[in-house]
């Protein structure tokens, strides 16, 4: 699931160990601890593992010359996923292609267990893909990010209305999709 | 919301993330670099032209305030209308900051059940130059006549703490345009607010500086890593200031950053050399400067067969330890060495081949001596 990591700290340089607080050293331990959640989260947005990759690495070489600043923050994670979030809705709006390219997922065994998961996976990046950007954006910060209505609506500059009502749309979509009962939000 | 009531969509969501993992990416730190130093050169290009024009308007390049944008709001239609107010200022010349505040009086929306949506903006739309640098898109409503009328004030981002950030090429001026339709009675009216916003040529800015006698007199120099202004792109630049009241300068190679400089006498000629370490972690390069006449002059780096070998290291995560030299400047000078284990536990025993400069050259040698690198990782000679 997607939560903070501790960040590894110090690596080895022309004088010796460098300080943990070098921000250079800094943002590539950042990047070492954190790429794991954020290629996931890269890879809901997109439903492409290719295209997930790319949007992540943009989004740290655009996070990259502000570090210095970004590494005070209390929460330099949100200011990613917003960068990540900014760029996706960028590209989707600049490039005439606008279509969910989904990967064929990676077999990941051969059980039935298995086989059931990767269908129902499939169901559901099928299902991510009809949403629109918003919804998808919504959904997978509220329920896969566990961000709050007010965290959401900040990395989406948005209302937190707004962010309930795309939600909601969202997530009904995503349950007829997979054969789930309807639900409130919680 | 805690894991007793997350949704059950979350596992499912979950399941999907985890495939991501398969896909294993190496070392990131190179393709980013390259991203941000392709992003600088396309907006160097940029930067050129427009500091040109900026130097011709003879505004100069010292002038570092910020100019606030004017206001251009669009016109109220009827007694239904909504002005559109744009705050917009450079803090740096590749860099716009904006923030939008609208109010106005409309008719609510109709959403596609039927019910009744509050009035306000159907979206919003910023656009720097021509390219859309940030937007909120439009609900799933339509605009239908005799809508309840109603007043809103919203500010886009919604924190006023917060502004839309937007990259620009360069100095010189910039046209920010708001777009923001609302429903006026049937009539979705869509605007366009615009203003314009001047982005101007900062300061160097000394990142390092130390001080010792690097050309010979016997008096104290000053030496300098000197960054572009705080935002702009550029070459780090070297700087020697020296007693006789000479300031010699040399751009450093293309790295990320560049740190502090430091004098060592490499060639224990008496005059110390100009050590710069460039880059961090587990990825840098380093340059060497002799003061050499009326300049500063960097120093070769060979190997043993007369080759040009980069002072630099960089290793993938993963690489057995006893496959890559890496490079450590010790009080005897730069030394290159390698661990006898693949995986070492410090103290451990290593190869060593020392740096030497001679004749204003830096050689890799190729004799090999034995060393140890100690909990802290510093080099020694000997066993350890």
């Amino acid at each position: 699931m997607y939560q903070d990591m501790d960040m590894q700290t110090g690596a080895l340089g022309p004088l010796g160990r460098i300080a943990a607080d070098d921000p250079l050293v800094d943002f590539e331990a950042y990047v070492r601890a954190s790429q794991t959640k954020h290629k996931r989260l890269a890879f809901l947005l997109t439903g492409n593992l290719h295209a997930a990759e790319d949007l992540l690495q943009a989004a740290y070489a655009k996070l990259y010359p502000r570090w210095d600043k970004v590494r005070t923050y209390d929460a330099p994670d949100a200011y990613l996923r917003k960068v990540m979030l900014s760029l996706r809705t960028s590209l989707w709006r600049r490039h005439k292609n606008r279509e969910w390219s989904v990967d064929e997922l990676p077999d990941l065994g051969g059980s039935p267990d298995h086989a059931g998961g990767i269908a129902q996976s499939q169901a559901l990046l099928k299902a991510l893909g009809d949403l629109p950007e918003r919804q998808r954006a919504a959904v997978v910060l509220r329920h896969w990010c566990d961000q709050s209505e007010a965290e959401t609506a900040a990395i989406m500059g948005c209302s937190p209305g707004t962010v309930k009502s795309n939600t909601s749309k969202g997530l009904a979509h995503l349950r007829r999709a997979l054969g789930q009962p309807e639900g409130e939000e919680s | 919301m805690s894991s007793e009531h997350r949704d059950p969509i979350f596992d499912t969501l979950d399941q999907l993330a985890g495939l991501a993992d398969g896909d294993v990416a190496g070392d990131r730190m190179p393709d980013i670099r390259r991203r941000v130093r392709a992003t600088r050169r396309k907006r160097m290009a940029g930067v050129g032209v427009a500091a040109a024009a900026v130097v011709a308007a003879g505004l100069g390049l010292s002038q570092l305030l910020p100019e606030a944008a004017e206001i251009d709001p669009a016109p109220p239609v009827g007694d239904l209308g909504q002005n559109v107010t744009i705050t917009a200022e450079a803090p740096y010349s590749d860099q716009l900051r904006i923030q939008v505040a609208v109010e106005g009086r409309s008719t609510a929306y109709t959403g596609a059940d039927g019910e009744s949506v509050a009035a306000g903006p159907l979206s919003l739309e910023v656009v720097v130059d021509g390219e859309v640098v940030d937007e909120s898109p439009a609900a799933e409503v339509s605009c239908e006549p005799g809508g309840e009328v109603s007043t809103y004030s919203v500010t886009y981002p919604e924190s006023s703490r917060r502004s839309v950030v937007a990259p620009v090429s360069g100095p010189g001026k910039h046209v920010v345009e708001v777009r923001a339709p609302y429903c006026a009675d049937g009539e979705l009216v869509d605007e366009v607010t615009r203003t314009t916003v001047t982005s101007r040529v900062g300061e160097p800015v000394v990142q390092a500086e130390s001080v010792a006698d690097v050309d010979g007199d016997g008096r104290p120099d000053t030496v300098q890593v000197v960054s572009p202004a705080v935002g702009e792109q550029g070459d780090w630049i070297l700087v020697a200031q020296l007693a006789d009241g000479a300031i010699l300068s040399e751009p450093l190679p293309d790295t990320s950053e560049w740190g502090l400089p430091e004098p060592r006498d490499l060639d224990g000629d008496g005059t110390a050399e100009i050590v710069v370490i460039g880059g961090g972690g587990e990825s840098w390069s380093a340059a060497i400067y002799q003061v050499d006449g009326a300049g500063l002059r960097l120093v070769p780096t060979l190997n043993e067969s007369g080759q040009d070998e980069p002072l630099a290291y960089g290793v993938s995560e993963g690489t057995p330890q006893n496959v890559t030299f890496q490079i450590q400047l010790i009080d005897e000078g730069f030394m290159s060495f390698r661990f006898l284990d693949a995986a070492p536990t410090r103290p451990a025993a290593v190869d060593v081949r020392r740096w030497v400069l001679a004749d204003g050259t830096l050689t890799l040698q190729d004799a090999t001596e034995p060393g140890c690198v100690d909990a802290d990782f510093q080099l020694t000679f000997g066993a350890c």
